[in-house]
C-alpha cells in the first residue's frame, strides 16, 4: 500500500473517531424549558426558529391594556436584547464543540533532491498527533458539556433578570401614570379654588392676601403636575425600550396597579426554595464541578506533561523506503504538575468560599425582599382600612357641612386635594410592594418559586 | 302643635303625670279660676306641668334630675340633662300661701342642687351647693320645704357645677299663682328661653362654649318644632318668659301692643305697666306680658336677634353675598359632585334647598337634594301658606282664631278675608 495512502487513511480514521457536532438549536430548548419552569413564560430565538415563532398563546392583544404578565411575555419575545443574549448559546456551543474534539493531527511532507546522479527525490511524510490530547478527550468533553450547561444557566438567569426589569418598569409606569392623573385632578381642584377666590375678591368679599394664598396653592399643584408628566413620559419610554415598542405608539397600561398579590409563603420555605432554585447558585456549582474535574485530571496526569505519536515514512534517494512510528514524551523533570495542582486547589477553595458567600447573599436577598413585601402588605392594609376611608369620609362630611353653610367650600376643596394626596401615597406603597414582590420572585429564581414554596410548606405539613 | 295634655290642663282638668302617689294621698284638681287657691294652669308649649300630691296639707312635688334626650325639632336629638325626662323640667305650679315640699332625686353622674330662682324662702332652702346646703350626691333624694310668700313667674335651676348643668338644659319654670287672681287671664303660656352650643354633626351641648352658641330655643325646641300658641279671639293672654341663657333676648310679638306686667321681682302695679311690641328679657330674669287677642291671624312671635331665629350656621365661611359662581360652579362639580354654589343673592336659596326638610333618610336631613351632617338642622326652615318661612331657633306663631278645635289641635293656617293680603302691583 502506498505509504501516503496508508497515512491518509489513518488520519481519516482519527478524524472520524474524533469528530463532534454542534447541538441542534445550540441547546436553546433546555434554556426554554428552564425559563418556563422558573418563570412560566415562553422565549423564542428568532435566528433559530424564525421571526414568526411563538405559540398563539404568547401573542399580546394591544387593544387591551398591557398587564404586567403581558408586558413580560411580549418583552421576552420582542426584545433585541434577548435575541443578542441567546447568541451566547451559539458561541458557547461552538466552544463546547471545539473542546470536544481532539487537536488536529499534523501532516508534514518534506521533499529534497540530491545532486548525486541517479538519485530520486527524498520524500519524507510524517503524521503526528498528541496522545495526551486523545487521553484527555473524554474528560475535556465532559468539562465542556458542564461549561455549556453553565452558560445555559447564565442565559436563564439573565432572562429571569430581564423579566424583573420589565415587571419593575411596568410597575413604575402604571404608578407614574396614576400619579399624573391624581396631580391633574388636584390641579383642577386648585384652579377651581383660585377661580372661585377671584370671584370672591371681585365681589369685594376676599382680601388680596387670601387671594394670593389661593394662587400659591394653585401654582404648587401646577408644578407638581409638570413633574408627574416628566416622570410618566420617562417611565413609559423605559418600558417601551425594554419591550421593543415605540413610546409614541398606541399601547396602554391599566389605570391602576393591581391591589395585592397572593399571600406570601412563610420565610423559611421561601428561603429553602430559593436556595434550591436560583440559577446563579447552579452556575457556581457548575464552575466548582469543572474545577474539581480539572483537579482530578491534573493529579492523574501530573507525570505526563506531553506525549505525541508520530507515523513516519521516508523514501530515500536511492528509492528505498523507511517506515516507522515515533513517540515524543515530555519529561517531568522540573515540573510534575505541582504548580497547576496548587493553582486548581486554591481555585477550588476560593470557589467553595465564594459558594458560601453567594448562598449567604442569596439568603439575605430573599429575606430582605420577603420582609419588605410582607411589611408593605401591612402598609397597604393601613392605607385601605384607615387612610383612604378617612380621607373619603373627610371629604364627604365636609361637603355635607358645606351644603348647610357650615363649612367653607375652600376647605372642602382642600380636603379633596388631601384625598388625592392620600391616594398618591397608596399608589407609592403599591408600587413599592410590587417592586418588592418582583425582587422576591427574582431572588427565589422565578415567579413559580412562590407556588413551589407554598407547596413545599404544605408537603411538610404546615 | 298644642298637646292634648296641655289643652286638658288649660281646661281645668289634671292630666296624669310622672310622680309617686302614696296610698291615702289625693291629687288636687286645679279647677276653674275664681275661687281661692284655684287657678288656670299654664300652658307650657312642648312641655307640661308637674303633678303633685297633698301630704298632710303640704303640696309635695318630686323632681328627678337625670340625663334626658330632647328632640329640638324632627331631625335633631340632643343629649341633655333635665328633670323628669325633659328639658326644661316640668313647670311647677302652686298657689301663694301653699306650703310646698319638693323632693329632688339625683340620677345625674355628679352632684347637684336646686335653686329656686326669685323665691323668698329660708336661707337653707335656697339651694346654693356648698353655701346653703351640702350637694345632693348621685342616688340621693333631698327635700326642700317652704311656704310660698309671693306670686309670680319664677324659675328653678341647679346651683352646682352651674356652667355645665345649665349649659346642658337643667332648668324649669316655677309659677306661683295669686291666692286671689287679680284679673282674668284666659290663656297663660310659660316659655323658657335658652341657648346651646351643639356643634354640627354632634349630639351633646358643649358646656365650654360661653358666647358662640348656635341653637336658640323656646322650651328647648327650635322652629319648626315649637308648638304654636293657640288663642281664641278676644281672650286675654299672658305669656311668661324665663331666661337662664347667657344672653338677653328681645322677644317680639307681631300684630299687638302688649304690656309688661311683671318681672321675677313680682307683679307691676298697673300704673307701672309699660307698652311694648318687644320685651327685653335679661339673663336670669323673667318677664310677663299681657294683651287681648283681638286681631285674628297667624302672628309671628320670636327673638329679634336675627341669628337667634336661625338654626346652626357657620361663622367662618366665606361671604358669598354678591359672588357669582357661574362657570366655576361646574368646574367645582367635576371635583365635588353635587356641589351647589349658594349665597350670591342672599341666603334665601338655602331655605329653598331645604323645602324637602323634614324628610329623613337615615343620615341627616334632606336639603332638597343637598344633605347635611347627621343630627343637624338646616339653618332656615319652615313652610307657610305663602311659601318658605326661612326661620329657625326662637320663632313660633301665635294663632288667633274666632274658634279653636275642641280637641286642642292646630287649626291650620289662617284664612285671610278677601282683600286683606298684600298684593303684587308690578
Amino acid at each position: 500500500m502506498n505509504p501516503v495512502f496508508r497515512m491518509s487513511l489513518a488520519a481519516a480514521c482519527l478524524v472520524v473517531t474524533g469528530c463532534s457536532t454542534l447541538q441542534p438549536g445550540h441547546g436553546f430548548d433546555a434554556v426554554r424549558e428552564q425559563v418556563r419552569r422558573a418563570g412560566d413564560v415562553e422565549i423564542v430565538w428568532h435566528a433559530m426558529e424564525g421571526s414568526d415563532a411563538g405559540s398563539p398563546g404568547s401573542k399580546v392583544d394591544f387593544d387591551k391594556p398591557l398587564t404586567r404578565f403581558d408586558a413580560v411575555r411580549f418583552g421576552l419575545l420582542n426584545s433585541p436584547r434577548m435575541q443578542a443574549l441567546f447568541e451566547a448559546l451559539g458561541i458557547a456551543d461552538a466552544e463546547r464543540a471545539a473542546a470536544s474534539v481532539p487537536g488536529n493531527p499534523g501532516l508534514s511532507i518534506l521533499a529534497r533532491d540530491s545532486d548525486a546522479p541517479g538519485t530520486r527525490t527524498n520524500l519524507e511524510i510524517e503524521f503526528a498527533t498528541s496522545l495526551l490530547d486523545l487521553l484527555l478527550l473524554p474528560s475535556r468533553r465532559a468539562m465542556a458539556r458542564t461549561d455549556f450547561e453553565r452558560v445555559q444557566l447564565e442565559v436563564t438567569d439573565a432572562v429571569l433578570a430581564y423579566t424583573g426589569e420589565i415587571q419593575q418598569a411596568w410597575t413604575a409606569y402604571v404608578a407614574a401614570r396614576e400619579h399624573r392623573q391624581l396631580a391633574d385632578a388636584s390641579h383642577h381642584a386648585g384652579t377651581a379654588a383660585r377661580e372661585l377666590a377671584q370671584r370672591f375678591e371681585a365681589a369685594g368679599n376676599l382680601s388680596l392676601l387670601e387671594l394670593a394664598r389661593h394662587r400659591s396653592a394653585e401654582a404648587a399643584t401646577a408644578l407638581q403636575l409638570a413633574d408627574t408628566r416628566i416622570a410618566e413620559y420617562t417611565a413609559r419610554s423605559e418600558l417601551a425600550l425594554l419591550l421593543g415598542l415605540d413610546a409614541a405608539g398606541d399601547w396602554q397600561v391599566p389605570e391602576t396597579l393591581p391591589e395585592q398579590g397572593p399571600a406570601l409563603p412563610d420565610l423559611a420555605a421561601t428561603v429553602a426554595t430559593g436556595l434550591s432554585r436560583r440559577p446563579d447558585l447552579a452556575v457556581h456549582r457548575k464552575r466548582i464541578e469543572n474545577t474539581a474535574a480539572a483537579l482530578r485530571i491534573a493529579r492523574r496526569y501530573r507525570w505526563l506533561g506531553g506525549a505525541d505519536f508520530m507515523l513516519n515514512g521516508e523514501r530515500e534517494p536511492d528509492g528505498s523506503d523507511l517506515r516507522g512510528f515515533g513517540l515524543a514524551l515530555e519529561l517531568p523533570v522540573f515540573d510534575q504538575g505541582q504548580p497547576e495542582i496548587a493553582r486548581l486547589q486554591s481555585l477550588q477553595r476560593r470557589q467553595s468560599a465564594e459558594a458560601e458567600a453567594i448562598r449567604a447573599m442569596a439568603r439575605k436577598q430573599i429575606a430582605v425582599a420577603w420582609h419588605t413585601a410582607r411589611t408593605l402588605e401591612d402598609k397597604l392594609a393601613t392605607h385601605r382600612q384607615l387612610a383612604l376611608p378617612a380621607a373619603a369620609d373627610t371629604v364627604r362630611e365636609a361637603q355635607l357641612h358645606q351644603n348647610y353653610m357650615l363649612e367653607s367650600i375652600f376647605h372642602v376643596l382642600a380636603a379633596r386635594r388631601e384625598q388625592y394626596a392620600a391616594r398618591a401615597g397608596y399608589v407609592d406603597t403599591l408600587h413599592d410592594y410590587w417592586v418588592a414582590r418582583s425582587q422576591l420572585e427574582l431572588a427565589i429564581g422565578g415567579r413559580t418559586g412562590m407556588t413551589a414554596a407554598r407547596d413545599a410548606r404544605g408537603a411538610n405539613g404546615s | 302643635m298644642i298637646g292634648r295634655r296641655n289643652f286638658l290642663l288649660g281646661a281645668g282638668l289634671l292630666a296624669t303625670a310622672a310622680g309617686t302617689v302614696h296610698p291615702g294621698a289625693t291629687a288636687r284638681a286645679a279647677g276653674a279660676p275664681g275661687g281661692p287657691g284655684r287657678y288656670r294652669p299654664v300652658i307650657t308649649p312642648n312641655g307640661r306641668s308637674l303633678a303633685y300630691r297633698m301630704v298632710d296639707g303640704v303640696k309635695e312635688f318630686h323632681l328627678v334630675a337625670e340625663p334626658v334626650e330632647r328632640e329640638f325639632a324632627p331631625g335633631m336629638t340632643v343629649k341633655c340633662w333635665g328633670y323628669n325626662g325633659s328639658t326644661p323640667g316640668p313647670t311647677i305650679e302652686a298657689v301663694e300661701g301653699d306650703r310646698v315640699r319638693i323632693l329632688v332625686t339625683n340620677r345625674l353622674p355628679e352632684h347637684t342642687t336646686v335653686h329656686w330662682h326669685g323665691l323668698l324662702l329660708p336661707n337653707g332652702m335656697d339651694g346654693v351647693g356648698g353655701l346653703n346646703q351640702p350637694h345632693i350626691q348621685p342616688g340621693e333624694t333631698w327635700a326642700y320645704e317652704f311656704e310660698l310668700r309671693q306670686h309670680g313667674t319664677h324659675m328653678y335651676h341647679p346651683h352646682a357645677d352651674e356652667v355645665v348643668q345649665l349649659a346642658v338644659g337643667m332648668m324649669g319654670l316655677f309659677i306661683i299663682h295669686p291666692r286671689k287672681p287679680e284679673r282674668r287671664i284666659d290663656r297663660d303660656f310659660a316659655i323658657m328661653l335658652h341657648e346651646w352650643a351643639v356643634h354640627p354633626g354632634t349630639y351633646r351641648p358643649d358646656p365650654a362654649v360661653m358666647t358662640d352658641f348656635n341653637m336658640f330655643t323656646f322650651n328647648s325646641r327650635v322652629f319648626p318644632g315649637i308648638d304654636p300658641l293657640l288663642v281664641k279671639r278676644g281672650e286675654r293672654v299672658r305669656i311668661r318668659l324665663g331666661n337662664l341663657s347667657m344672653n338677653a333676648h328681645p322677644i317680639h310679638l307681631h300684630g299687638y301692643q302688649f304690656h309688661t306686667t311683671a318681672t321675677d321681682g313680682g307683679p307691676l302695679r298697673e300704673s307701672a305697666w309699660w307698652p311694648e311690641t318687644t320685651v327685653q328679657v335679661p339673663v336670669g330674669s323673667t318677664r310677663d306680658i299681657e294683651f287681648v287677642a283681638d286681631a285674628p291671624g297667624d302672628w309671628a312671635f320670636h327673638c329679634h336677634k336675627s341669628h337667634h331665629t336661625m338654626n346652626a350656621m357657620g361663622h367662618d365661611i366665606p361671604n358669598t353675598l354678591g359672588v357669582s359662581q357661574r362657570g366655576v360652579e361646574e368646574k367645582i362639580r367635576e371635583v365635588l359632585p353635587g356641589y351647589m354654589g349658594m349665597g350670591e343673592t342672599g341666603m334665601a336659596e338655602h331655605a329653598e334647598h331645604s323645602a324637602a326638610a323634614g324628610k329623613h333618610a337615615g343620615h341627616g336631613m334632606h336639603h332638597g337634594g343637598l344633605r347635611g351632617p347627621r343630627n343637624t338642622l338646616p339653618m332656615m326652615m319652615g313652610e307657610g301658606p305663602f311659601g318658605l318661612i326661612e326661620m329657625g331657633g326662637m320663632f313660633t306663631v301665635v294663632k288667633v282664631r274666632d274658634e279653636l278645635p275642641a280637641d286642642g289641635s292646630d287649626p291650620g293656617w289662617y284664612r285671610h278675608p278677601p282683600g286683606s293680603i298684600a298684593r303684587k302691583v308690578s
